[in-house]
């Protein structure tokens, strides 16, 4: 089983939690004058990436928060996860991450 | 003097034990039926909330992850950075929520009596934390979860909110009253080896 470190609560089993697919989606504040294109791409379109991933979990019988996670999809290793609203801390995947997101 | 049911080996036949003396080798668990449960919501940074919440409650808001408050009367376990249960004593809800109401008037927040909805399951005795492991995946070990520790978390499939109230180890579970029935047949399976001595707790 995965240890994941929520960021109010510290290391949890992962049964504990619920994983909430890609994270960091910000809603497009015009969402009235978006093409249907644009907003199908915001409701539905998500990345799959092989690799590092950045995704939102929720420690669903602990706090219940939200928050960000940085998975790897091919060995499951974590290399951070931090609140929402804070920015992504320094990890060895976040470089990897933002060439998967380039 | 509680009711005292012991099972041995037997688990469809519960029968009543003339003595009373507690099997020290056996968890002994039982419900706290009817006790005061309310959930509370507000900004733990606002120094206004968190001295109304006190002076009301009589004991510290704890605003750090994973620990209760203790008071006099209740004890107010932290379950998100703007989130409380507070536990006391039985028929102490309405009088409690209305004191807290009234104290927070004015102020962002949120009272609710969740009273109906939980119920306190009371764990004890040697085996207490070999019993809570084969459903529970936290780290009871002393040095990881003592007194004045809280965490939410699962027994087998049902939600928890789990805190330690004696180092002997004894412990209390916050349960939804509708996972009751579950967590007790699991609390009954988990118990074979060791034995289950079942008490009815104030
Ligand atoms: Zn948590």
């Amino acid at each position: 089983m995965l240890q994941i470190d929520c960021p109010w609560c510290g290391p949890r089993a992962e049964s504990e939690f619920s994983c909430g697919g890609e994270g960091g989606i910000v809603r497009p504040p015009n969402s009235e004058s978006l093409t249907d294109a644009e907003w199908g791409d915001y409701v539905f379109m998500r990345k799959n990436p092989k690799g590092v991933h950045h995704e939102q979990w929720r420690h669903a019988s602990g706090c219940g928060r939200w928050f960000n996670v940085l998975r790897d999809t091919v060995s499951y290793r974590i290399h951070a996860t931090w609140r929402i609203g804070e920015a992504m801390p320094d990890a060895e995947g976040q470089a990897a991450a933002s060439r998967s997101n380039a | 003097m509680p009711e005292v049911l012991q099972r041995k080996a037997e688990p469809a036949i519960r029968r009543p034990v003339a003595s009373a003396a507690p099997v020290t080798r056996s968890l002994l668990a039982g419900w706290r039926e009817g006790l005061c449960i309310v959930n509370l919501r507000g900004n733990a940074e606002d120094t206004a909330f968190r001295q109304a919440v006190e002076s009301v409650l009589d004991a510290p808001l704890p605003v750090k992850p994973c620990t209760t408050g203790e008071g006099s009367a209740v004890r107010v376990l932290w379950a998100g950075p703007d989130d409380w249960f507070i536990v006391g004593p039985k028929g102490q809800a309405d009088a409690l929520a209305t004191r807290l109401r009234k104290a927070l008037a004015g102020q962002h927040h949120a009272v609710t009596d969740v009273s109906s909805g939980y119920t306190v399951l009371h764990l004890s005795g040697t085996p207490a934390r070999d019993v809570l492991a084969q459903g529970c995946p936290l780290d009871l070990h002393p040095r990881a979860f003592a007194r004045g520790a809280c965490a939410g978390s699962h027994f087998f499939k049902a939600g928890v909110w789990l805190w330690q109230t004696d180092d002997a180890p004894e412990y209390e579970l916050l349960v939804r009253r509708s996972f009751a029935g579950y967590v007790w047949l699991m609390l009954e399976r988990a118990t074979a080896e060791c034995g289950l001595v079942t008490r009815r707790f104030a």
